[in-house]
């Protein structure tokens, strides 16, 4: 019965893996009529001293510690309203859910289009604040182009984590609010003693997920700013396919990836570590 | 004996936030309809857009943007956007690449990772739920699957 899976782990994940790791040691290139040669570590020397790494790093990690927290608590306040016993609910439900079957290139066009100097949001921001608020260049303004992604990012993905948390809710006995009713208990406090750690698990996988799809963050960059203006949102994927692809530098793309999910990992363990079961 | 005096003491105290709060539950429920109508349309918004865009020319696109035209379907109203994705480009081909990726791709990972039990729980209690749930993310798949071609179209 394990065999498929086996099977399907040996293809998809230790072989890519171990090619991976393989090629971080070597100068092959995507199309070269020289053989590969094994150099070694000059290509981690090479990463750790690229100051383009260094910035797409901290790109990356400054998008996932806004987005994680934003993304995730957002879910929560829209599964919470989506979870009560209302008449239309599944109406907001499916609404709130569209953007996340919309395909995320399609979104990221829609919203360059909307980003536009004179496009959509800046109109929206001039009419709504009677003229007050004069909007920017987003995608070409170095400060505002990552916040931007970030806005757009949530506004596509939340859904996502909406239904999970709403799955999450709904595994929550209704006896415990009841007893937490008689015993006196006002929404706050039966969202803080009855609610939040009745969610401790799927707390623990949308952390997870999240930081992953966070950390992961590349479609957006591609589509919206090719990782400008001033490499400001250039991202550790970005580069990794930008120098693969577009360089044709294999091995040090895949110096970029080992890095990346050793990081990736890193950050999964210390989450599930912190949110572990205790006792 | 004791409990009827804590009733009887208790129950005037309830009857006078009562009359107060009568009119409380109607107010905060329309409060909540209120929110979330208010989410409907931010997350609707750049959608209707797109679809009130795709309905009519360029110049007008623009046009509109700064009133409430952007979203309504008003003006130069035609299909031609539509015929000219069959006429541009082999759109079907396209169609038919996508689902050929994307339908057996769902399928293993229900099957053979742990993502499957990592499922939210309604999905999988009811026994039989996990073929919907396949067809269900084939068909999101499938939708999202042609934009990952970011790159231009090959001549």
């Amino acid at each position: 019965m394990v065999s498929p899976a086996i099977l399907l782990l040996i293809v998809f994940f230790f072989v890519p893996v171990g090619l991976c790791f393989a090629l971080a040691f070597t100068n092959a290139r995507l199309i070269s009529p020289e053989p590969a040669k094994v150099i070694g570590f000059e290509n981690f020397t090479r990463l750790f001293s690229d100051p383009l790494f260094w910035k797409s790093l901290r790109n990356t990690l400054y998008f996932a510690v806004v987005v994680v927290p934003l993304q995730s608590g957002f879910a929560l306040l829209l599964a919470l309203l989506v979870n009560a016993k209302i008449r239309g609910v599944n109406f907001f439900r499916t609404l709130y859910f569209v953007p996340v079957v919309t395909s995320i290139v399609v979104v990221s066009i829609l919203w360059r289009f909307m980003y536009q100097p004179d496009g959509l949001v800046n109109n929206l921001l001039q009419t709504l604040s009677f003229n007050v608020v004069q909007g920017t260049d987003w995608l070409n303004n170095p400060t505002a182009a990552l916040p931007a992604i970030m806005f757009m990012s949530i506004w596509q993905a939340v859904g996502f984590h909406m239904v999970i948390w709403l799955s999450g809710l709904q595994t929550i006995p209704g006896e415990l609010y009841e007893a937490s009713e008689l015993d006196g208990a006002d929404k706050w406090q039966q969202f803080r003693h009855v609610t939040w750690p009745g969610l401790k698990a799927t707390r623990t996988f949308i952390l997870v997920t999240i930081t992953i799809a966070a950390l992961s963050l590349f479609a957006q960059i591609n589509v919206m700013t090719q990782g400008g203006p001033l490499d400001r949102t250039a991202t550790v994927v970005f580069q990794a396919v930008r120098v693969g692809y577009g360089q044709q530098e294999t091995a040090y793309a895949s110096t970029i990836s080992l890095v990346f999910f050793l990081l990736v990992l890193t950050v999964s363990l210390v989450q599930r570590y912190l949110t572990r079961e205790k006792g | 004996m004791t409990v009827a005096t804590i009733d009887q003491a208790s129950a005037p105290t309830r009857a006078i936030p009562a009359s107060g709060t009568s009119r409380r539950p109607g107010m905060r429920r329309a409060g909540g309809y209120l929110v979330r109508i208010l989410l409907v349309g931010f997350f609707a918004f750049p959608l209707v857009f797109m679809f009130m865009s795709s309905l009519k020319p360029d110049d007008q696109i623009f046009a509109d943007l700064d009133s409430i035209r952007a979203f309504l379907p008003v003006g130069d109203i035609s299909l031609s956007n539509y015929t000219g994705v069959f006429d541009t480009v082999p759109a079907a081909r396209f169609l038919a690449n996508s689902i050929a990726i994307s339908w057996p791709t769902p399928f293993p990972s229900i099957c053979s990772t742990p993502i499957s039990r990592a499922s939210p729980r309604p999905w999988t209690r009811r026994r039989g739920s996990t073929v919907p749930a396949g067809s269900a993310s084939t068909a999101v798949s499938s939708c999202r699957w042609p934009a990952r071609r970011s790159r231009p179209w090959p001549s």
